[in-house]
Parts: C-alpha cells; sequence; structure tokens
C-alpha cells in the first residue's frame, strides 16, 4: 500500500482527505483521477481509503459526547496539532494496547452503530422498509424521519461515564467457570471481564441479576444498574422493586428492563437478539432518532448491523444454557374459532357489577374496525364480543365483566409463576381481578382501545383453579343510539425461570 | 417456517449485511458521497423489485454489484458533467477490482478491532466526525481550532486505522 513515490502519496492523501468532505474542486477531480489512472497502486490506496471512510461512516456508533469528552478532543487537537506540524502522516502509529487502555473504552460495536443511524438520516429507507414489512411480513420498520440533523432527535440512554474506584455490583456465583474470579468479588465501574468458560451470576447494586454464559465478554459502567454486554449471552432478572430498570447496553441495542426477565445473545458480531421471557423490555437503538419501542413476554427481535430494520425472529429461551424455562401456554380469547361460535371458556358474568343471569359467553368475532391494525391471528387469539340486546341502564358508559378460569398444574409453585397477559379491550381495560383480588394495571383505570396492551402478574396465583375476570369498559350507545359491542382480545402465558445457580427446582418436569 | 418464509428471510439477511459493502463499492466508483447515496437507493429499490430474481444460494453480493455498476453508469448519464468525478474508463477499471471474494468481512472485523487501540481521543475524534456527523469545517468551530488542523488529525487517525487493518488482515500485528 505504501509503494508509492512520497510525492504522490502525499498529494494523493490531500485529495482524499478533500474528498471525504465532499468538497472536490473541478482540478482535484480531474487531477484525482489522472492518479488513479496512471498509478495501479494509488487506485488500490483510493479503494481502501473510501471504504474506511464508507465503513466508519457505517458503522461508527453514535454515542453521545459529553463536555468533558469534547474537552478531551481539544487538547489532544492541540498537541496532535504541533506534533503534525514537524511530522508526517506516516509517522502516526497506534499505541500499544497495553498503553492505551481507557477505562473509559466504548465497545468496538458501539463505536460501530453509525450504519444504523446513517440508515435512517441519509439513506431513503421508507420505500424497502415498507416493501419489507408487506411482503416479507417479518420486521418491525423503526426507521427515523429522513433528513433530521443531529441533536435534533431523540437521545438513547444518557452516556455512562466509567470510574475505576466506584463498586458497582458483586460476582455472586458461578458455576464451571473459568477466569481469576471469586464468588463474593466486588466489581468495579470501567471492569471489563472475560468468561472464558462456564456460567457467572453478577449482581448490580440495585439487586438485579445477570446471568452470563461464556464465551462473554462484558464491562461494568458508572451505573447502579446497568451492564455493557460486548460479546455472549446475558439473562436479566429484575424480581425486586428496586432493581427495575437494569439497562444492558449491547452490541446493536440499548435494553432497559421494566421489571422482568430477558435473555440478550449478543454471540454473534453481526446481530443482537432480545428474548422476553416475562413482563416487558424496553429497546433503543443506539443513536436511535425514534423513542424506545417495547417488547413483552413471548417475544423475540434482531437488530441486526447494517440496516434500521429490527426482525421479529421465533421466541427461544432454550437457547440460554443458564436457565430452565418452563412455559404453560392459556388459550387465548377466541382461539381456532371460527367467527360467531361463542368461546365457552369466558364468559360475561356482569354489567356495572351486577351480575346478568344467566351469564353469556361472547362470540368470536369477525369484525373489520377490531382487526384493523391488529393482524388476526386464529391459533392465537380472536376478539370475543358481545353486542347487549338492550340498554343495561342509565349513562354513557358501562362495565363489563369478562370472566374465566385457568389451572395451575401440580408441582409449580405459584409464587414462583408469573402472568403475562396481553390485550386489547374495547374500548377499555378497567380493572382486573385474580383470584377476587382486584390488582391495577400500570396505575391506569382507563386504556383506550388503540394498541396491545399488557402486564405481568406475580401475586395471587394459587394452586390449581385460578380465576381472573377483565373488566372492560365500553361506550354504551353508537351513533344511531343503539348499545355498543364490546370486546376484548386476549394472549397469555404462565412461565417459570429457573437458573443453574438455584439449589431447588422452580418446576418439576 | 415455510420454505418461501426462510428464503425471504434469508434474502432480508442478504440484503440488510451487503448494504456498507455495496455503498462503498458505490461511493469508490462515483467518488461523491451525495451520489453514492442517491445510487444506493435507486439500488436497493433495484434489488427489492427484482428479488424474485434472485436464485437462493447463488453469490448475493456479486449480484448486488451488478446492479450497482449498471445503476452507477445508469445515474452518470442524469448528471451535468461538471459534478462526474471520474470518466467511464476510469470506474470501469475500478469495477474489475472489486471482487466478490474480496475480505471485506475481514477487515470491517480488523476495523472493530484497530478502534479498540485507538486512545479515547482519537475516537471520540471520529464520533464526533462520523457519529454526530459534524463536517471538518462545523468541527473545527467547535473546538475552536483551523479546519486544517482538524483535517491533518482526522487524516492521520484513518491512516493509523488503515495500517492497522493492512497488518491485522495481511496476519502481522
Amino acid at each position: 500500500m505504501m509503494s508509492l513515490a512520497h510525492q504522490i502519496t502525499e498529494e494523493l492523501e490531500v485529495l482524499l482527505a478533500t474528498l471525504t468532505e465532499g468538497e472536490l474542486l473541478p482540478e482535484q477531480r480531474t487531477r484525482l483521477g489522472q492518479l488513479l489512472r496512471d498509478h495501479p497502486g494509488a487506485r488500490r490506496f483510493y479503494m481502501r481509503y473510501v471504504e474506511l471512510h464508507v465503513l466508519l461512516e457505517w458503522e461508527a456508533g453514535a454515542g453521545v459526547l459529553d463536555p468533558a469528552d469534547q474537552g478531551a478532543v481539544l487538547q489532544e487537537l492541540l498537541q496532535l496539532e504541533d506534533r503534525a506540524a514537524t511530522s508526517t502522516v506516516h509517522q502516526a502509529k497506534l499505541p500499544s494496547p497495553t498503553r492505551t487502555y481507557q477505562v473509559d473504552r466504548p465497545s468496538t460495536r458501539e463505536v460501530g452503530q453509525v450504519l444504523w443511524y446513517l440508515g435512517t438520516r441519509r439513506v431513503v429507507w421508507g420505500p424497502i422498509a415498507a416493501a419489507l414489512a408487506l411482503v416479507v411480513g417479518l420486521v418491525v420498520v423503526i426507521s427515523g424521519p429522513s433528513g433530521e440533523t443531529p441533536g435534533e432527535s431523540d437521545s438513547p440512554a444518557p452516556p455512562l461515564r466509567a470510574s475505576e474506584s466506584v463498586v458497582v455490583a458483586t460476582l455472586t456465583a458461578e458455576r464451571d467457570a473459568v477466569w481469576y474470579r471469586r464468588p463474593g468479588e466486588e466489581l468495579y465501574a470501567g471492569q471489563r471481564l472475560t468468561l472464558t468458560e462456564g456460567f457467572a451470576e453478577i449482581t448490580t447494586k440495585r439487586g438485579a441479576i445477570a446471568l452470563l454464559e461464556a464465551p462473554c465478554t462484558f464491562e461494568l459502567i458508572d451505573h447502579d444498574n446497568a451492564i455493557r454486554l460486548i460479546k455472549g449471552k446475558l439473562v436479566g432478572i429484575c424480581e425486586t422493586e428496586s432493581s427495575k430498570g437494569l439497562l444492558v447496553r449491547a452490541p446493536l441495542m440499548d435494553i432497559t428492563d421494566l421489571g422482568t426477565r430477558f435473555g440478550v445473545d449478543a454471540a454473534s458480531p453481526s446481530h443482537t437478539d432480545v428474548h422476553v421471557f416475562e413482563g416487558r423490555v424496553e429497546i433503543q437503538r443506539p443513536g436511535a432518532l425514534d423513542t424506545a419501542r417495547g417488547i413483552s413476554a413471548g417475544r423475540s427481535l434482531r437488530a441486526s448491523a447494517g440496516t434500521p430494520l429490527l426482525q421479529t425472529i421465533s421466541h427461544s429461551a432454550v437457547d440460554f444454557g443458564v436457565i430452565v424455562p418452563t412455559v404453560i401456554r392459556l388459550p387465548g380469547t377466541g382461539q381456532a374459532l371460527a367467527p360467531n361460535q361463542a368461546d365457552t371458556n369466558w364468559q360475561i358474568t356482569a354489567v356495572n357489577g351486577k351480575p346478568i343471569e344467566p351469564a353469556v359467553s361472547p362470540v368470536a368475532s369477525d369484525s373489520a374496525a377490531y382487526y384493523l391494525g391488529f393482524p388476526e391471528d386464529p391459533m392465537e387469539s380472536k376478539f370475543i364480543s358481545w353486542k347487549p340486546p338492550s340498554s343495561p341502564g342509565a349513562g354513557d358508559y358501562f362495565t363489563y365483566t369478562f370472566a374465566t378460569s385457568f389451572n395451575i398444574p401440580d408441582g409449580f409453585d405459584p409464587d414462583r409463576l408469573r402472568l403475562s397477559v396481553r390485550f386489547i379491550a374495547d374500548n377499555a381495560l378497567a380493572a382486573v381481578i385474580i383470584n377476587g383480588e382486584r390488582v391495577v394495571i400500570d396505575g391506569e383505570v382507563m386504556i383506550e382501545f388503540q394498541r396491545w396492551r399488557d402486564f405481568t402478574l406475580a401475586d395471587h396465583l394459587v394452586a390449581g383453579h385460578n380465576t381472573i375476570e377483565f373488566e372492560v369498559r365500553n361506550h354504551y350507545a353508537d351513533r344511531f343510539g343503539t348499545a355498543g359491542q364490546v370486546g376484548l382480545r386476549v394472549s397469555w402465558q404462565l412461565s417459570t425461570l429457573k437458573t443453574l445457580f438455584e439449589k431447588n427446582a422452580w418446576a418439576r418436569p | 417456517m415455510s420454505e418461501e418464509a426462510g428464503q425471504s428471510e434469508a434474502f432480508v439477511t442478504d440484503f440488510t449485511s451487503c448494504q456498507s459493502r455495496v455503498y462503498a463499492y458505490i461511493f469508490t466508483l462515483t467518488g461523491d458521497r451525495e451520489q453514492a447515496r442517491d445510487v444506493l437507493q435507486e439500488v436497493n429499490l433495484v434489488i427489492w423489485r427484482k428479488a424474485e430474481e434472485f436464485e437462493p444460494g447463488t453469490n448475493f453480493i456479486a449480484w448486488a454489484f451488478q446492479i450497482a455498476r449498471f445503476q452507477v453508469m445508469s445515474h452518470r448519464q442524469k448528471l451535468a458533467r461538471d459534478r462526474l468525478v471520474f470518466d467511464d474508463e476510469l470506474i470501469t477499471g475500478m469495477a474489475d477490482i472489486f471482487s466478490e471474494d474480496d475480505p471485506f468481512d475481514a477487515r470491517r472485523e480488523a476495523l472493530a478491532s484497530c478502534l479498540d487501540r485507538l486512545t479515547t481521543n482519537h475516537r471520540n475524534l471520529l464520533r464526533i466526525r462520523y457519529a454526530d456527523g459534524l463536517a471538518v469545517k462545523d468541527m473545527a468551530t467547535r473546538l475552536g481550532k483551523s479546519a486544517n488542523a482538524v483535517a491533518k488529525v482526522l487524516h492521520r487517525t484513518r491512516m493509523a486505522l488503515l495500517d492497522c487493518i493492512e497488518r491485522q488482515t495481511s496476519g502481522g500485528r
């Protein structure tokens, strides 16, 4: 690469530095073309230089520099400018890794995320993304508005600065681990650890648990509830109130726990997968112009290098050797029923708390209004609905109680089970009553009929027979003054998760 | 998953993973970022429209290069002569050098490793330039330095990275 005559090399380098800024003058273009035509070595150098520029544009992670970082850059520039005045570019050398190791070094993949950033800013992805979504049906578009300038966008999680002296987590357990660490050891912000073989359990200062599976490299950052996963697999468990909000900064996405258990698979450099076993997490692509995207239990998404798209992938907990998941799927509303067939698993038992005698079973609905924006999935769930034959009383809104029951089989400890529910209610879900206990859903009384919502219940479950009621509020009359149709759609599951570090099984096989 | 869905998924994977490589190819042939961006969009649309013509199992990147090369030449015809950086002959000569077997991914991986070996300040400089998307002149304004000084440091950083990538991919450290 460096066999070109020194003079040509210098001239070429000036031209290329100008080219990368998009500021080549006509005579410079002519000269560049001439050099590339006349010198095969120049041509090869040009190709490598442009490729590097593109990769940096495409891959450099969109980190937000804080003022301290900019100050550091300024100082570096001051020093380097002086040196540059008296030396040629070929004297620039990479310092050795041992000398240059920085506590707050970002992961290489973090520096590598501009691909996505550019995908949203500089390349019109809209038609492609839309086509992908429509034709393939397995991708979710998260492309941001084109042409938006940096700084106008929503930032990802705030930058996390490292410090050598802050204890942020503890190594609480390990199994077959190959590394020079011992359980009970405190871990500091800025420490980068590699687990060559086996499994390890890290507990953050706020009590969140990160289970790591080799081969795995991760870094502690200056945050009481966060971990940077550089490579490998991690399962996050947040069981206590204080541990909620665990942030996992993975190579291609940031994952924030919203009270849940989830797995992150960053074993491959080309993509990062997130699997939500229970509850819900929020995903943010580094540098994303979009706000965070939430996903709930039983769902999995993949972020790939080189694309702004998040791809829905098949959900799999079995890929994580550090956990033993068990899922009991419950039949969704209207599952496998034809339109207008009664769903006898469910009954509408009361209106405004007043029992209906006899209770009625809602029917599977094929109303186009219900499926507009919520694609029908008859094998998982359909809307079930009921239209009162006459006004159930005076007023604009009525609350209808949809009741059903499910069984927790022998051998499962109800205290370790989670009930993950995904629902849409027409018009809104007012409350949920589990075994006679009324529970608050996200602190809301009224949730509008406009998108899937979800919640996870960990309390009030009992062994054997369980009853659950969904109170759905519905506007009484349509515009013709007749009784309105009330509807509910639910997909749900019970699940447990046992980790390798637990002595007692959560569920007997 | 059905065979069709599997193929669609494979196509999407190929399509998304080749983006930076195809962009680099187009940028090299056009010598101009704005043109490269325009052509990449056209190429992506063509790839998507012709998806059914792609035979699963054959070389996706070779197919994408072929489409990109055609689109570059086609795009040139729409441009005023003074906006063209290279002539047709040079473009053809450079396009012929590109090979689908070129170890692009190895260099890409090496770049990640080499970035890791830069000092924090050099990485931050690259972040401002590439992640924040600031032009050199804007960086200079922000940093209170001359554009020439910023350009020099940026260039030296790129050269150091090129050297590192070259060493890593040729087996030397």
